[in-house]
């Protein structure tokens, strides 16, 4: 990892900041693409080296992308969706709020 | 050719016995994983059963949730495999050859897990990459894709044989 990497890279302990700087990235320079050509896909986007890798499933891009760039931390986006999964009917158990809000 | 059983929990929810297991070469996790069609993922676990485990990180990925908002997590690579009670299919192929129960190997996958959650939750992912049929009612069975295909032809051979002309007899 070069210097200049290094301070472009998000805080790696927070899920957030990956998060947003892999949505900074893929709206910057993919979304209009993969939006138009790869509707529904999977796409993991390295945070650090600013690479895209698509791929049909979550599973089967993230090993994809994890072997093209090993050192990679990457934030995985599923093209034309709000996010890369859904949990819809089992939204307790997966609520990380534990305490209600008032 | 092999049949699993799960079971449906005390709350009516279908459940598979799991193995999960991460790069560590004897670190793995038997828990009892509920099934979720809802969540189009692989494999929710909670952080604290995921750690001990070794898994490989690969970054964060968000999900959504019923109401529309989003929560994001950290996803790692890990291998699940089915550890649920395995029957051999003699009982429901008659014509088929037995099956020792030793000789069936249990089938691991490789896949996407979400660490977070409130406990385990096996997802669609999961279930479409399984070589099996899940079939949920008063209890839970995964049916080998052979035994389905071997059914099928049965199926087609009796539907054949009864609509046969008798053949006269001189």
């Amino acid at each position: 990892m070069i210097a200049r990497e290094l301070e472009m890279a998000p805080n790696l302990n927070d899920p957030r900041a990956i998060s947003e700087a892999g949505e900074r990235i893929y709206n910057q320079r993919y979304k209009q693409d993969f939006e138009a050509n790869h509707p529904g896909e999977f796409v993991a986007i390295d945070v650090i080296g600013e690479s895209a890798t698509l791929g049909n499933t979550a599973s089967e891009t993230l090993m994809k992308a994890k072997a093209q760039h090993p050192t990679g931390v990457f934030h995985l986006i599923r093209v034309g969706h709000a996010g890369a999964f859904e949990v819809g009917t089992a939204y307790r158990y997966v609520h990380t709020d534990r305490l209600p809000r008032q | 050719m092999s049949i699993q059983t799960g079971y449906l929990d005390s709350n009516g929810h279908p459940r598979l016995t799991i193995r999960v297991s991460g790069t560590h070469p004897t670190a793995c996790a038997d828990i009892e994983a509920m099934i979720d069609t809802g969540f189009t993922g692989f494999l929710m676990l909670p952080i604290a059963i995921a750690l001990p485990l070794g898994l490989v990180l690969y970054g964060t990925g968000n999900y959504t949730l019923a109401d529309g908002s989003q929560v994001t997590n950290f996803l790692a690579q890990g291998t699940v495999t089915v550890l649920a009670p395995t029957i051999a299919p003699v009982a429901i192929l008659p014509g088929a050859p037995p099956v020792p129960v030793s000789d069936l190997t249990p089938e691991s996958i490789a896949g996407t897990i979400v660490l977070g959650g409130d406990g385990p939750l096996l997802g669609m992912e999961f279930i479409r990459n399984l070589d099996k049929m899940l079939m949920v009612g008063k209890t839970v069975i995964l049916i080998d894709n052979a035994v389905l295909t071997a059914l099928q032809q049965q199926a087609v051979q009796q539907q054949t044989a009864a609509a046969a002309p008798p053949t006269n007899q001189p």
